[in-house]
């Protein structure tokens, strides 16, 4: 009980595994990409342009990459490929982390 | 006896899709260990002999690292050379056969496609190589499909992987164009020529190329007199020509730099076309290091772990290291490189992690998956063990020695899915599935969910935790119902905060109260640490019995496992008990007291 107390009180906060995504497309796919991103929550921290393909390296929320294989095929055609892997913790905002708990206490109820 | 300085123990690896099964299978078959070349992605539907898993074959795909060895004649010397080899997968959901791989190689070949050249999986490989100090040479793949460069290659090769590139050949002709390569040491062309490129023709440099090779040769010479005073000399009279440099010593000079990862040297052509795969296996033999010619080191555990350096010698006690376990038809079977001694069959040998004896039942050599019965193995070898129980990464020797070899890095798993049985019965095959893969992958976790009874399974990747589900309906007929991927949260606290709490409890007989108060504080969390919690005791005065206190401890642990915000693991929290000015508790309460708290 004098955990979860003082957890309630110290500012809890929950924490989302952010990945390191690198993505190598065809220039020209390059502002469908990056807006996909963008809305993914994702930070872009590097591109690189070279003959034609561009490379770009991102921070992107794991949460938010489900289905992206598919997704960034369909954008550019089959011709961009990515890959990822595990880069930091870091909070979630606000409102996510309170869509979140909401989601918890919806399935703790339900079990009753 | 073999001979160790003609063993080669290599892996292939590389970016997603560049070809290294394509590799693997055309090797196979010039060193005659397989007849017919059957593709990846063939239509005759028979899959590549190393993707040997069913949903290999159908994905198109290598799921796992496969072995296998080969006998290799040397296309210049004529010198009988063996060469184990394993394949490994590109996707980095399975980025732990890759480094069990190698941890165990002594060289690797790293696989660039002509066209993309240094890939972002390219530079995870060519990390995890660093990582275990493998020298490599590079194969550019590819060089027939269009847009593909393999001397830009080379120069990304140094630009973004940081390597000092040594060009060996250079294409005769591009893209469909592509016939052979010309030999910058031997400064002759090749052709492949005959149904599947068996011929190798040997002919003078064509004309419109002598200029570039004699460029490319400068730089290779250059590149040479760094590393050997003799080639320097040379180089300083601007004797650059064929004649004027002993071949031996120029190809010694590059084998003692690549052992030593100081240069890389670029091989290409095209496996698909089966054009340079020749040449590529001479290069493996003159320019990757032979078991003896690379430091192993193990932990003496006799000797306050101290490092020893093991001799790759057939006479010295045995030291092996079991790194990939499989369990499949035949029971479980477990890889293992022997570092030093002789493995023979019947042999009794001392787990270092359990300190139990086995005896080595049965010895196999692998090919993908077929193999072949032996009776011993000598140092530096490549093979595999029957019904061995151990984890992977367990240290074996013949019992004299206590010597552990370093661990594999294995990363944490950074996906969760909740996944049920559809049909009840299948319960019992589900954790037997299960069970094997968590023993054969160190990344695909599986843990059961306290409150909600809920099996969740973890890894490194979707495609990771689809191949095992795909693989448990196939082998083991258990249909599996998955919720949604869920993402491993954690949860954590942002400032401090104060807390109290008083116990009390009144059943009958004497009465329980306890009453104490303390501080929660956030506490940073570096990297992947495991070390997400800390407990400070500043009470003074001895007014509560001792024992108290890890109790307290142990309860504060277990209400870290899950948050009271969404029931994730909780991190970076520090708490520390200030004061306990009383507590009338029974002994027996105590554990129960701190569970509460």
């Amino acid at each position: 009980m004098a955990f979860r107390e003082a957890f309630a009180k110290a500012g809890a906060q929950i924490l989302e595994p952010i990945m390191k995504v690198e993505i190598a497309t065809p220039t020209e796919f390059q502002g469908n990409v990056v807006g996909n991103v963008s809305q993914r929550r994702g930070t872009i921290t590097g591109t690189n342009e070279e003959l034609g393909t561009t490379t770009i390296t991102a921070e992107v929320p794991l949460s938010e990459m489900f289905g992206y294989a598919t997704d960034l095929r369909s954008m550019t055609q089959g011709k961009a490929e990515f890959t990822m892997e595990f880069c930091k913790y870091s909070p979630v905002p606000r409102n996510i982390q309170e869509e979140l708990i909401k989601k918890y206490g919806d399935k703790v109820n339900q079990r009753g | 006896m073999k001979n160790i300085e003609k063993h080669r123990n290599i892996g292939i690896s590389a970016h997603i899709d560049s070809g290294k099964t394509t590799l693997t299978e055309r090797i196979l078959y010039f060193t005659k260990r397989i007849h017919a070349i059957h593709e990846v992605r063939g239509k005759d539907g028979v899959g590549a002999t190393m993707d040997s898993m069913e949903l290999e074959r159908e994905r198109g795909i290598t799921i796992q690292s496969a072995a296998t060895f080969a006998n290799w004649t040397h296309t210049k010397s004529g010198e009988q050379d063996s060469i184990n080899i394993i394949d490994t997968p590109g996707h980095v959901d399975f980025t732990i056969e890759v480094e069990r791989s190698l941890r165990v190689l002594d060289g690797a070949i790293l696989v660039l496609t002509g066209v993309e050249g240094v890939q972002s999986q390219s530079i995870t490989v060519d990390r995890q190589m660093k990582r275990y100090h493998v020298p490599r040479v590079v194969f550019v793949n590819k060089c027939d499909r269009s847009g593909a460069n393999p001397l830009r290659v080379a120069v990304m090769l140094k630009e973004k992987l940081n390597h000092k590139p040594c060009v060996m050949q250079i294409p005769i002709g591009l893209e469909d164009q592509l016939k052979g390569v010309v030999d910058l040491v031997e400064m002759k062309a090749y052709y492949f020529e005959g149904a599947n490129g068996d011929d190798m023709i040997e002919k003078e440099i064509p004309a419109e190329l002598v200029d570039q090779a004699n460029e490319y040769r400068t730089q290779l010479i250059d590149c040479c007199a760094d590393y050997s005073d003799e080639i320097m000399e040379k180089a300083m009279e601007g004797q650059y020509g064929v004649d004027d440099i002993d071949k031996a010593l120029i190809k010694k000079t590059i084998r003692e730099a690549t052992i030593r990862l100081e240069i890389t040297p670029v091989f290409m052509g095209s496996a698909h076309k089966n054009i340079g795969v020749q040449k590529l296996l001479d290069g493996v033999i003159d320019y990757l290091p032979c078991p003896t010619d690379v430091e192993n080191k193990a932990l003496d555990l006799d000797n306050n772990e101290a490092e020893v350096i093991l001799k790759s010698d057939d006479n010295e006690p045995l030291v092996c290291y079991a790194f990939k376990l499989v369990n499949d038809r035949y029971g479980q079977l477990t890889y293992v490189r022997v570092y030093q001694g002789t493995l023979k069959k019947g042999d009794m040998i001392t787990n270092m992690a359990t300190g139990k004896k086995v005896s080595v039942g049965r010895l196999v050599r692998m090919h993908a998956d077929e193999m072949v019965d032996i009776t011993e193995a000598g140092a530096g070898d490549i093979v595999a063990l029957f019904g061995i129980d151990c984890a992977s990464g367990t240290t074996f020797t013949d019992g004299k020695n206590h010597y552990n070899m370093t661990s594999m890095h294995v990363p944490n798993p950074v996906i969760e899915l909740v996944i049920e049985a559809k049909n009840r019965d299948d319960l019992d095959n589900m954790s037997k599935a299960l069970n094997r893969f968590t023993k054969e992958d160190p990344t695909f976790q599986v843990e059961v969910n306290k409150e909600s009874g809920e099996t969740i399974i973890k890894g490194m990747g979707e495609l990771h935790l689809d191949v095992y589900i795909e693989r448990m309906r196939r082998e083991y007929k258990v249909d599996v119902q998955t919720g949604a991927p869920q993402v491993a949260y954690r949860e954590t606290i942002t400032r401090e905060a104060k807390f109290e709490y008083t116990h009390k409890k009144q059943t009958g007989g004497s009465g329980q109260f306890a009453k104490m108060s303390g501080v929660m504080r956030p506490m940073p969390v570096e990297g992947d640490s495991d070390k997400v919690y800390n407990f400070v005791n500043s009470v003074v005065g001895g007014r509560i019995p001792k024992e108290y206190i890890p109790s307290c401890d142990k309860g504060f642990q277990s209400c870290m496992e899950a948050g009271s915000l969404i029931g994730f693991p909780v991190v970076g929290i520090e708490m520390e008990v200030q004061e306990w000015p009383s507590a009338k508790l029974s002994p027996r309460l105590a554990p129960r007291f701190s569970n509460r708290s």
